[in-house]
C-alpha cells in the first residue's frame, strides 16, 4: 500500500499570516567571488530570542574536492574557544578536539574542486545566546558526500551576550551561491 | 522585522502497514524542508527518500557515521538516509536549499532506534531540479512502515 498526501500545501504558501516562535532574522546569499566571511549582527535581539540557528548550504572556490573548515567567531574574538568534532568519513570515524583556540571550528562545507552544484549543508545551533552568566554553546551537524558528515560541539569561554557572528571561510571565498541564514527562536 | 517562519506543510499518521508515503505538490516557497519520521518498519531497513519519483540510486550518493553502544563506524554508498527497526525509531532530515535550481540537494538526517543505534547521514541528489515531491519507502522496497508511524513536512523560510 502506498499513501499519499497530495494537494495539501495550498493554503501553507509563504505570505500568510502565521504566528511563530521561530523566525528568521537574516539571510545572506553570497554573490560574486571574493566574498570571504559573512557576519551577522544580532545585538539588538537579545530580548527577543533565547537561542539561535544558522542554517546554510556552502562551497569554496578553493580547488579541492573535499571538506573545509568553517570559522566561527563571536562579537569579533579571537579567543577562548573550544570544541570536539565527530568526522565520518565514510570508511572510518575521526574524533578531534581543541582548547584555548582563536575560531570555532563551527562547521564543515565544500571545497571547490567538487562538480558544479555541489555544496555541503548544516544547521549550527547557539544556545542561550544573550545570556551574561554563562559561557556560550554551540552544536552543529554539517556535511555531504565527499566531504565527511560532522557533528560538533562548541564552547566560547565568555560570558558577554553574544551581538555578532562571523563564519569565515578556510581557504580563498565562498562560491557564488553560498547561502547563511540566521534564525532566533524564543524561549 | 524578523519573519514568522518554520511552518508544518503536513502530517501522515498511516492507518494501517503502508510501503511509500509521499509528499507532493511541494510548493517553492521555503528555502529548506524538515522531513520528521516516527515509527516502527515491519523489519529493519534502511530507509529512502526519493525526489520528483528519481529511483535511481547512483544519484544519492551518502556517508554515514554509526553507533551501536560499542562500536562506532562509519560507511558510504547510495541512497541511505536513515535506519528503521522493528522497535521504536526516529529521523529527522534537513533537506537544503530544496527550490533552489543552481545546487544539488543535500541532505542532513539524524536518526535512532533507542535499542539499537544513533547514526548521521549527510546525502546528496545529484540533481539542481527543485524539488516538487518526495517519497519515504524501504531502499529494498520490501518492506513496511508499521500502522501509526508518522511522516511530517515542514517548510523553513528563508
Amino acid at each position: 500500500m502506498t499513501l499519499s498526501a497530495l494537494g495539501i500545501f495550498s493554503a501553507a504558501g509563504a505570505g500568510g499570516v502565521f504566528s511563530s516562535d521561530y523566525e528568521l532574522i537574516q539571510t545572506q546569499i553570497v554573490s560574486g567571488s571574493s566574498t570571504t566571511a559573512v557576519t551577522f549582527d544580532v545585538s539588538s535581539f537579545a530580548s527577543t530570542y533565547k537561542h539561535l540557528q544558522v542554517r546554510f548550504t556552502a562551497r569554496d572556490t578553493y580547488n579541492y574536492a573535499g571538506g573545509l573548515v568553517l570559522r566561527g567567531t563571536f562579537n569579533g574574538s579571537s579567543s577562548g574557544y573550544a570544541w570536539h568534532q565527530l568526522n565520518g568519513t565514510g570508511s572510518t570515524i575521526t574524533a578531534a578536539s581543541g582548547i584555548n583556540q582563536s575560531y570555532l571550528r563551527a562547521g564543515i562545507y565544500a571545497g571547490g574542486g567538487f562538480t558544479s552544484g555541489h555544496f555541503a549543508g548544516g544547521v549550527i545551533d547557539i544556545l542561550d545566546f544573550a545570556s551574561t552568566s554563562k559561557n556560550k554553546h554551540l552544536t552543529s551537524l554539517c556535511g555531504s558526500d565527499g566531504v565527511t558528515v560532522y557533528w560538533m560541539s562548541g564552547l566560547w569561554q565568555n560570558t558577554n551576550a553574544i551581538t555578532s557572528f562571523t563564519l569565515t571561510c578556510d581557504v580563498t571565498a565562498f562560491t557564488a551561491g553560498t547561502r547563511f541564514s540566521i534564525y532566533g527562536s524564543k524561549g | 522585522m524578523p519573519t514568522p517562519t518554520y511552518r508544518p506543510l503536513a502530517t501522515v499518521t498511516l492507518g494501517s502497514s503502508t510501503s511509500a508515503v509521499t509528499f507532493s505538490s511541494i510548493p517553492g516557497t521555503y528555502r529548506d524542508l524538515i522531513l520528521v519520521l516516527d515509527g516502527t518498519a515491519s523489519v529493519g531497513i534502511n530507509g529512502s527518500v526519493y525526489f520528483n519519483s528519481d529511483t535511481t540510486a547512483a544519484n544519492y550518493p551518502y556517508l554515514r557515521m554509526t553507533g551501536n553502544g560499542s562500536t562506532a563506524s562509519s560507511n558510504s554508498g547510495n541512497n541511505i538516509w536513515f535506519d528503521f527497526q522493528t522497535s521504536k525509531s526516529m529521523a529527522v532530515i534537513q533537506i537544503m536549499d530544496y527550490s533552489a535550481t543552481d545546487k544539488h540537494k543535500t541532505s542532513l538526517s539524524r536518526w535512532n532506534n533507542p535499542a539499537s543505534v544513533i547514526g548521521a547521514t549527510a546525502i546528496r541528489w545529484t540533481n539542481t531540479a527543485a524539488v516538487t515531491s518526495l517519497q519515504v519507502k524501504d531502499t529494498n522496497n520490501s518492506a513496511t512502515f508499521a500502522s501509526g508511524s508518522t511522516f511530517s513536512l515542514y517548510g523553513v523560510i528563508a
